[in-house]
């Protein structure tokens, strides 16, 4: 499917914190996954350079469940252009001292990913709980 | 599903042609030949992407050896849109808890 999710936000830091924010394991795992699930900060391995692999292990707050994420950096542009698969994330100076962050990926990548999310959890504890929401 | 499952889906929903007979089948079923009309393609070539189609769970084809009409099976295409749909939620999360780790670190 040729079908892209963009994800667009504004944050009040300057690029160099929302990169490191992405590229240091412990700010990473303050802030990855869905609400409901915590990674385990040692968990996380960062190899941020291209053909570096990345991996995130986050645990279900209420039954222990565990996912992991996991993947190989293509780009490495700091502070300006972190790329990983089909996923493409940009950080703009917006000049007063925030950043724009854009996310772009395509859904054959979404889909492959979230196959592999979903299947780990299947197989593990044989449910899916999360609830969906409509996008389009 | 299963991801290989899902794997067969997005390939064969990766295909602008696919997707059209697809969204003609939503309309209700139709046979090779009324499929076929609006494309420049053979008959042979719509089958070929019928079958596609059906292996991956998004039709169903009927047993009348001449007419075969096809219809569209709602599940397989539900799943693979929950997917995506899934992985939004679960980026929207992160990213909007990613504006309050950064609040956080700058107090």
């Amino acid at each position: 499917m040729t079908h892209e999710i963009t994800i667009t936000r504004v944050y009040d830091a300057p690029p160099r914190l929302v990169w490191a924010a992405w590229t240091e394991p412990e700010q990473l795992a303050a802030w990855w996954g869905k609400r409901g699930w915590t990674a385990r900060p040692e968990s996380v391995e960062l190899d941020v350079r291209p053909g570096g692999n990345f991996r995130v292990t986050t645990v279900n707050d209420d039954d222990g469940s565990e996912m992991t994420n996991e993947g190989t950096y293509t780009e490495v542009d700091e502070p300006r252009r972190l790329a990983f698969g089909e996923t493409i994330v940009t950080f703009t100076d917006l000049g007063d001292g925030r950043t724009e962050m854009t996310f772009r990926t395509t859904t054959e990548a979404s889909g492959e990913l979230l196959g592999r999310m979903k299947g780990g959890m299947e197989s593990a504890f044989g449910r899916l709980d999360d609830h969906l929401k409509e996008t389009t | 599903m299963n991801s290989d499952q899902l794997t067969v889906t997005f390939a064969a929903l990766a295909d602008p042609t696919r997707r059209s007979i697809l969204a003609r089948l939503a309309r209700g079923e139709a046979t090779v030949n009324e499929l076929a009309a609006p494309f420049e393609i053979s008959l042979q070539a719509v089958s070929k992407h019928l079958k596609v189609l059906e292996k991956a769970g998004l039709i169903a084809r009927g047993k009348d050896r001449q007419l075969r009409p096809s219809r569209i099976q709602g599940a397989a295409l539900g799943e693979a849109a929950a997917f995506l749909e899934d992985y939004r939620e679960f980026w929207d999360d992160s990213f909007d808890r990613l504006g309050e780790h950064l609040r956080e670190i700058q107090q």
